[in-house]
């Protein structure tokens, strides 16, 4: 499904250091690949670049079509990066779905009330606003998930619920990139797992808890 | 027509007012005293050698001497326009789209007030195409500073909100609407501020300028108003145009927001 290869991010102002070094991942359909790694070992850095949010060098393709032959709302619609923290662009939660009906329906498998969509960003707690980021994502149905610390803000039960959701995408064949620094979550929905350090990605052995 | 010319002792005796703030500075102890008198020095200085080139400039209606003159306006402007942001793209990058912005929004302003509306002949007469070109110049200046201080700082303070749009497979067009908007709002909030209050809370300068002159107040304000179109137009123009190129330089063609263009703090 996804396969890169040789990506690389340079920021030539802060430092010459690369970001990303070489990079290769393969994720086939239904999987789940987990990346963990320490702050700053570029983990976020890469999800961007395989969504192209920042400026980078490689090859990236999806089932075989490379990303620079098709548009980058296009490609951003088949492989959507979820943030850690969601940002917002409009005071309402209401106002950022196309699609409000679908919106409360998704959000009500994740315990988000119906009401919760007419009230400002800013009364939401973390954990529903964290939630509301991944209903935004998943309304869009993306092929691939890039998600970074998707349940850093949620108490046990809604997390469960989330990797439920996760777990039946996966079984329709959706892959999902992970950065998680929760080691049972990607235990639970990992299939394959590496680490990251100083922009370079490594093959680990599946972490024994 | 008649108005009444100055002598110098006249101006000499007008500067004491500029003494009398001096020596209250050095009185209660300011401390600004000498950056009174330095700015009272260079505005004589410049104003005298802004007098001496137009009235040299008049005298021989050259096209290419006025097209320089103009020239030589615009790239202070474009100066101008930039000098107090805090955010500016790299390299040349703010004052071109500053420079570029004004020049095209000026020359297009002017030159169609001067070929339809004012009329005089030849078209290029330097009298009234220099002045014409400075009072549009020095007011799409303000637009086009506030424009791209807004879509920079915008951008920059926006910049988590933009880009989930984008990562939400958003247009480029659509993820930086809100700032664009917010941009031309700002740039534009003088040009009706100075409209809406024309004439109540003071008298617009070129309007007093005529009537000194001797020109029957309602041709001085017939005069004004067409000046006050030109400068809305000329500051509309070379505000959209700067907005549109900043937003182009804040993006690039795979729809990513671009803020390493921009200088580091």
């Amino acid at each position: 499904m996804l396969t890169i290869q040789g990506l690389n991010r340079q920021e030539t102002e802060v430092s010459d250091v690369p970001l990303l070094m070489d990079v290769d991942l393969h994720v086939a359909a239904g999987r789940c690949a987990v990346i963990s790694g320490p702050s700053g070992a570029g983990k976020t850095v890469l999800l961007r670049a395989i969504a192209d949010l920042d400026p980078n060098q490689g090859h990236v393709t999806l089932n075989a079509e490379n990303r620079n032959q098709m548009t980058a709302p296009m490609w951003r619609k088949k492989l959507c990066y979820v943030a850690a923290e969601a940002a917002w662009w409009s005071e309402y939660a209401k106002d950022h779905f196309d699609d409000l009906t679908a919106a409360k329906e998704k959000g009500l498998i994740f315990g988000l009330s119906a009401s919760l969509f007419e009230q400002p960003i800013s009364r939401l707690s973390a954990g529903e606003r964290q939630r509301l980021g991944l209903v935004r994502a998943l309304l869009i149905d993306p092929d691939v998930l890039l998600l970074d610390e998707p349940t850093s803000a949620l108490d046990p039960k809604s997390t469960s619920e989330i990797e439920t959701v996760l777990q039946v995408r996966m079984g329709r064949g959706k892959a999902i990139v992970l950065v998680t620094h929760n080691e049972a979550q990607g235990a639970r929905l990992g299939n394959d797992f590496y680490t990251m350090d100083r922009g370079r990605l490594t093959p680990i052995e599946r972490p024994k808890l | 027509m008649s108005f009444l010319a100055l002598s110098y002792s006249d101006i000499a005796i007008a500067a004491l007012l500029v003494a009398v703030n001096a020596g209250l500075s050095i009185t209660l102890q300011l401390g600004i005293a000498k950056l009174l008198l330095i700015a009272a020095a260079r505005m004589i200085v410049q104003l005298t050698l802004v007098g001496v080139v137009l009235k040299a400039l008049f005298s021989m209606a050259s096209p290419v001497l006025t097209g320089f003159a103009i020239i030589f306006m615009v790239l202070f402007a474009g100066r101008e326009a930039i000098a107090r942001q805090d955010r500016k793209f790299k390299g040349w990058w703010s004052y071109g789209m500053g420079t570029a912005s004004m020049m095209a929004a000026g020359t297009v302003v002017t030159v169609f007030a001067l070929t339809t509306q004012i009329s005089p002949d030849p078209w290029y007469d330097p009298r009234y195409a220099i002045p014409i070109m400075g009072m549009i110049l020095g007011n799409t200046m303000n637009g086009v500073s506030i424009g791209l201080d807004r879509m920079v700082a915008g951008a920059v303070q926006g910049r988590q909100s933009i880009e989930a749009r984008l990562a939400l497979g958003a247009d480029i067009n659509v993820a930086m609407r809100e700032l664009v908007k917010a941009a031309l709002r700002a740039g534009l909030i003088p040009t009706i501020n100075g409209m809406s209050a024309a004439g109540l809370v003071a008298l617009p300068g070129m309007m007093t300028g005529q009537i000194l002159a001797g020109v029957d107040p309602v041709e001085a304000v017939k005069y004004q108003i067409l000046v006050i179109f030109l400068i809305a137009g000329g500051t509309g123009l070379g505000l959209f145009l700067a907005v549109y190129l900043a937003r182009r330089r804040l993006t690039d063609s795979r729809y990513r927001l671009r803020l390493d263009r921009l200088r580091p703090l």
